[in-house]
C-alpha cells in the first residue's frame, strides 16, 4: 500500500528497491489522501490497481499519465478508481496519477501518486557451455538456468522502470563470471491535465504538468497552438501553467517537452460554449415528497345563528399528493342541535337534529415555521341528518334529512413527534331542509384535533 | 351513459332519504260509544296525530297547523283547533236519530281519519209533551230566562235530552236547549225581533209546545 503525502524529491531508484514509491505534493491545505493497492504492478493483461481517495470534496477530479482511470465501487467518505494499463503496454513505466477537488487548483491542492509498473521480457544470453546463469535486475534475482552446449540460454526477467542494466552471473565448476548487460528502456510519459477539463467560451484554464522522478533531464517547457501560455506556479518536477486560448480557435493542441525538444506529453484543450444560465450552480431541487397518509380526529362546536348551534366532531383521512404541499381529505363528522319552543296553548314543541357530514376537502400546507404549521382547507359535501319532532301535545315524528355544506377553513398545528395537534376555524355555508325542517348546521365551526401521519 | 344513469339513481336514492311523510291521524276512541236518541251529554273523542310542524332553527321557532274538523255523522263536533293533546270532549245534544254514525277527522294539511260506525244512537224514550212557564214582556236582544218542562210518562231519572227552540217571526239563541235535568230545563235565551211572540220547543220526534204570547219590545 502506498500513501501519497509529504514531499519526495529524491531519485526513485532506491525507492523502487524498497517497493515503496511515491511522489507527493506538499499539501498546504487538506488535499485528498490517495492510496494504491497494490503499490506496484507487473504489466500484462491482468494488471489492475485499485486507487482509493479519501477526504475529497464533491468536485474530485483525477488524471493519469498512462492507462485508464475508471470509477470503482463507492463507499461512505471514500471514492475508488480502477487503473488499468493500455492493452499493448509491455515496457517498464512509472505511471503518474493526480487528484484534486477544486475547480481551479494550485499545486498544493493536488495529490500525486507514482505507480511503478515493471515490464516482463526474456534476456538472450551468450555464455560458456553448460554454465549456470543467474540474472540480477534492480536487486531481484532470476534463475539460475543452465546454458546449452553452445553456451546460449534465455532468462525471463521483470524490469522496473528506469533500470538500465542487468548483472549476469555465470558459474562453471569453480569459476564465476559476472557481466553487465545493458537494458534498453524508454522514458516514462509525463502527466498533462487541464483544470477545468475544457475551456468555456475561450476562458483560460490551468494545465498541470507532472514529470516522473525517473526523468533524467527535468527541464520542462509547455507549448500550445493558438493559445498563450503563462507559468502560474512551479515546483521540482511539477508545473502549473495558464493556457489562454485565442478567440478564433476551437481547440488548442498542447505539448509538454524537455528543453531539448523531446515531447513527453500531449493533450488537446477543447473549447466549449459557455454554460447556460440554467446550469449555473443552484440549490438542488428538494426531493419529491413521498405518498403519505394521515389520520386525524377533532371535537368542537358550531354556531350558525338561532338554534343552529351545538357540538361537532370529525374524523379525517388524508392523502398527501406527491411533490405537492396538498392533502386530499375525506372527512366524516357528527353534529347535533336541538330546540324547545313553547306553543301556547298547545304545549312545548321540541326538535332535535343529528347531522353526519361526509365531505371531501383539500388542505394546503401553506406555511411551516419550526414546529408551527399553518394550513388552509376548502371543501364540501353532503349532510345526512336525522330530525325528530316531539311535543307535549301530539305524536313524535322522525324523518331523514339531506343537506350540503361548502366551507373554507384555516388550521394551525404544532408538530410534536409523530402527531400534530391542531385547531381549526371554519366558515361554512350549510343548509338542510325538509317539509318540517329549516336548519343551517354550519356557520362558524371551531375544532380542536390531532392527526398522525404515516407513509 | 351508464355513469349518468347511476348518478340519477344515486340522486333519487338520496332524495328519498330527504324528509318524511307524516302518518295519517287516528281516532283512538269515542266515549260513550252508544247513547239513546233522547239523551244528551258530553262525548269524548281521543285523537292521535302528528300535527304538521315546521321547525325553523334559524328563527328558533316552530310553526304548527293545528286546525281540524271533527264530525259525528255530519254534525261538527268539538273545537276547530287541536286541544288537550288530542282529547276532544264536547256536549252532544239529542239531535241524532237512531242509527250508527261515522266519526271523521280532517286535519289542516288534508290528512283525514274515519272511525266507521264508532258512535251508535239507540232508541230514545221521549216525553209526551212539553210546557213552558209564562213569559212576561221582554226586550229584543236582551237575554232572559225561561223554564221548560217535560210532561208525560215517567222516565227513569227524568228526561235528560234537549229540545229545539224557535220563535216564529224572530230569531232566538240558542237554537237548541241545554240538557233537561229531571225533566226540567231553565234556559237563558235571547230573542231578537220586536212584536208579539211565542217560544216554540220541539224535540227530535216532533213533540212540541209553545209558550204564552209575550211582547218583545
Amino acid at each position: 500500500m502506498l500513501i501519497a503525502s509529504g514531499v519526495v524529491s529524491a531519485p526513485l531508484r532506491s525507492a523502487l528497491a524498497s517497493a515503496l514509491l511515491t511522489l507527493v505534493a506538499s499539501a498546504a491545505r487538506a488535499a485528498p489522501v490517495v492510496e494504491a493497492e497494490p503499490s506496484r504492478v507487473v504489466l500484462g493483461p491482468k494488471a489492475r490497481v485499485e486507487i482509493t481517495v479519501r477526504d475529497a470534496g464533491p468536485g474530485l477530479r483525477g488524471a493519469v499519465s498512462v492507462g485508464t482511470l475508471a470509477p470503482g465501487p463507492q463507499a461512505e467518505g471514500v471514492q475508488r478508481f480502477i487503473w488499468t494499463p493500455p492493452a499493448d503496454a509491455r515496457a517498464p513505466v512509472l505511471v503518474l496519477l493526480a487528484f484534486w477537488d477544486v475547480e481551479v487548483p494550485t499545486l498544493s491542492d493536488i495529490t500525486v501518486l507514482g505507480l511503478p509498473c515493471a515490464g516482463r521480457t526474456e534476456l538472450a544470453i551468450d555464455t560458456e557451455p553448460f554454465a549456470k546463469v543467474t540474472v540480477e535486475v534492480a536487486g531481484s534475482r532470476f534463475g539460475p538456468r543452465k546454458a546449452d552446449g553452445q553456451g546460449r540460454l534465455r532468462v525471463p526477467v521483470e524490469v522496473p522502470p528506469n533500470i538500465h542494466e542487468a548483472r549476469v552471473v555465470a558459474e562453471l565448476s569453480d569459476q564465476s563470471k559476472v557481466r553487465v548487460l545493458p537494458l534498453t528502456t524508454t522514458p516514462s510519459p509525463w502527466l498533462l491535465a487541464f483544470a477545468p477539463e475544457k475551456s468555456a467560451d475561450h476562458r483560460p484554464v490551468r494545465a498541470l504538468i507532472l514529470v516522473p522522478d525517473t526523468e533524467e533531464s527535468p527541464g520542462t517547457e509547455v507549448v500550445a497552438e493558438g493559445a498563450r501560455v503563462d507559468i502560474e506556479q512551479q515546483a521540482p518536477r511539477r508545473l502549473l501553467v495558464r493556457v489562454s486560448p485565442g478567440s478564433s480557435v476551437q481547440r488548442v493542441p498542447v505539448a509538454a517537452r524537455t528543453l531539448d525538444g523531446s515531447v513527453r506529453a500531449i493533450g488537446t484543450l477543447e473549447i466549449v460554449p459557455p454554460p447556460a444560465q440554467a446550469l449555473a450552480p443552484s440549490e438542488p431541487p428538494p426531493p419529491p415528497r413521498p405518498l403519505r397518509w394521515d389520520l386525524g380526529g377533532a371535537v368542537g362546536g358550531f354556531v350558525g345563528g338561532g338554534a343552529n348551534s351545538g357540538p361537532a366532531a370529525a374524523v379525517t383521512v388524508g392523502l398527501g399528493l406527491p411533490s405537492l404541499p396538498l392533502v386530499v381529505e375525506l372527512e366524516v363528522g357528527v353534529r347535533g342541535a336541538s330546540m324547545s319552543v313553547p306553543m301556547s296553548p298547545l304545549g312545548i314543541q321540541r326538535s332535535s337534529l343529528l347531522v353526519v357530514p361526509v365531505e371531501l376537502a383539500l388542505r394546503w400546507e401553506a406555511l411551516s415555521f419550526r414546529n408551527l404549521r399553518l394550513a388552509v382547507r376548502t371543501g364540501g359535501g353532503i349532510l345526512f341528518g336525522s330530525h325528530r319532532l316531539e311535543s307535549t301535545f301530539d305524536t313524535a315524528f322522525t324523518e331523514g334529512a339531506l343537506g350540503y355544506e361548502i366551507f373554507a377553513a384555516v388550521q394551525a398545528g404544532l408538530a410534536a413527534g409523530p402527531v400534530e395537534p391542531y385547531v381549526e376555524l371554519r366558515g361554512s355555508l350549510a343548509t338542510m331542509s325538509t317539509a318540517h325542517l329549516d336548519a343551517h348546521p354550519g356557520g362558524g365551526v371551531f375544532l380542536i384535533g390531532v392527526r398522525g401521519g404515516f407513509e | 351513459m351508464n355513469r349518468a344513469r347511476w348518478l340519477i339513481v344515486l340522486a333519487a336514492a338520496l332524495q328519498a332519504c330527504n324528509g318524511g311523510t307524516l302518518p295519517p291521524p287516528n281516532i283512538v276512541s269515542v266515549q260513550p260509544a252508544s247513547r239513546p236518541a233522547s239523551a244528551s251529554g258530553e262525548v269524548t273523542v281521543v285523537l292521535d296525530a302528528v300535527l304538521p310542524t315546521v321547525a325553523n332553527y334559524g328563527a328558533n321557532s316552530a310553526t304548527i297547523d293545528d286546525t281540524l274538523v271533527l264530525k259525528i255523522g255530519t254534525r261538527p263536533f268539538g273545537p276547530t283547533r287541536w286541544t288537550d293533546g288530542g282529547v276532544v270532549a264536547d256536549f252532544l245534544p239529542s239531535v241524532l236519530p237512531e242509527g250508527q254514525y261515522d266519526v271523521t277527522l280532517a286535519l289542516g294539511d288534508g290528512r283525514t281519519a274515519t272511525a266507521e260506525g264508532a258512535f251508535t244512537v239507540t232508541q230514545g224514550a221521549w216525553p209526551n209533551g212539553y210546557s213552558i212557564d209564562p213569559i212576561p214582556s221582554e226586550t229584543s236582544g236582551v237575554p232572559f230566562g225561561v223554564t221548560l218542562r217535560a210532561n208525560g210518562p215517567a222516565i227513569d231519572g227524568g228526561f235528560g235530552g234537549t229540545v229545539f227552540l224557535t220563535v216564529p217571526g224572530a230569531t232566538v239563541t240558542p237554537t237548541i236547549s241545554g240538557q233537561f235535568q229531571n225533566g226540567v230545563r231553565v234556559e237563558v235565551i235571547t230573542v231578537t225581533g220586536a212584536g208579539n211572540r211565542r217560544l216554540v220547543v220541539t224535540d227530535l220526534v216532533s213533540n212540541s209546545a209553545q209558550s204564552n204570547p209575550f211582547q218583545v219590545q
